[in-house]
């Protein structure tokens, strides 16, 4: 039980976030109105696939310096449930847009800017695919994943926060928009950012031990 | 796995029986379904979903039980 625990968290803080997430009497921005609690559902997909993608690329960083296969099947399996994240994360953020902005894709900076970072990263697992030896496989994604990690913060965030757009934190607002999120927000907000991060992790974790078993089997 | 899934059908069978034996009993699931559909019914959204959660995790914490015992057998 005492290795479980962080499972019941996720699952508890979940529970308060969805609970609380339409309960509480919330400040709404701008014309969002009831919409504004998707904050609490598609933003905390970027927060957790950002985290898991910086796993993901520590892993890497570890299995380039010390050349052990469980680094790499950790990097792997980190960057695929990040990217499920991410996935999530720009269908719910298209199925919005098409009720506030009118249209499911508006070629908004940060949407265009998603698109390419998770497209960067499906290619880490197209290049995982095509090698063979095990270990080279692992050296040349680790390098690609280093890479594709850094690509995502000029396509999410600086490149979009030098153009007028939609989202908060373009040229036309203020910087750093989440950190001034209302308090009664915030309240949810980082639960859930939790809480999704660690179901993240548990399945992220799951995968590797599948991975583990199959290689055990080939042995 | 057979004996798992008659379990599983038998104990839905008896949760039917139960309920419709409980059917005179309505008094307590008309008030219980009253504070469901207060405020617009929106707690029937938030149920569900909790529900979907509850379905998710119990799923998730299955595979991660059946791979300990796996990783066990190695």
């Amino acid at each position: 039980m005492q290795k479980h625990w962080w499972k019941i968290l996720s699952l508890a803080l979940l529970l308060y976030t969805v609970i609380e997430g339409f309960l509480k009497k919330i400040p709404y921005f701008g014309q969002n109105e009831e919409t504004t609690r998707n904050v609490f559902f598609h933003v905390p997909m970027w927060f957790g696939m950002i985290i898991l993608y910086t796993v993901s690329f520590v892993y890497s960083i570890l299995f380039l310096s010390k050349l052990k296969p469980k680094y790499d099947h950790y990097a792997s399996a980190f960057g695929k449930v990040g990217t499920l994240f991410g996935l999530l994360g720009l269908v719910t953020g298209m199925l919005w847009a098409r009720v506030a902005w009118g249209s499911y894709w508006n070629n908004d900076p940060k949407q265009i800017g998603a698109a390419i970072s998770i497209l960067i990263y499906l290619a880490y697992f197209v290049l995982r695919q095509s090698i063979k030896d095990e270990d080279k496989k692992g050296r040349i994604a680790g390098v690609y994943n280093v890479f594709a990690y850094f690509l995502m913060f000029p396509a999410i965030y600086i490149i979009p926060g030098l153009l007028v757009s939609s989202h908060p934190g373009g040229a036309n607002d203020e910087p750093l928009m989440v950190f001034k999120m209302d308090p009664t927000l915030r309240l949810i907000f980082y639960p859930a950012v939790i809480g999704w991060t660690l179901l993240g992790v548990w399945i992220a974790q799951l995968r590797y031990r599948v991975k583990k078993l199959n290689e055990q089997d080939y042995d | 796995m057979i004996k798992k899934l008659s379990f599983l059908i038998l104990s839905v069978c008896c949760f039917l029986n139960t309920s419709f034996a409980q059917a005179t009993d309505k008094a307590f699931d008309a008030k219980a379904i009253d504070v469901l559909k207060k405020d617009g019914k929106i707690y029937i959204v938030i149920a569900v979903i909790v529900i979907i959660l509850l379905g998710l995790f119990f799923y998730l914490w299955r595979i991660d039980k059946k791979l300990t015992r796996m990783e066990q057998q190695k």
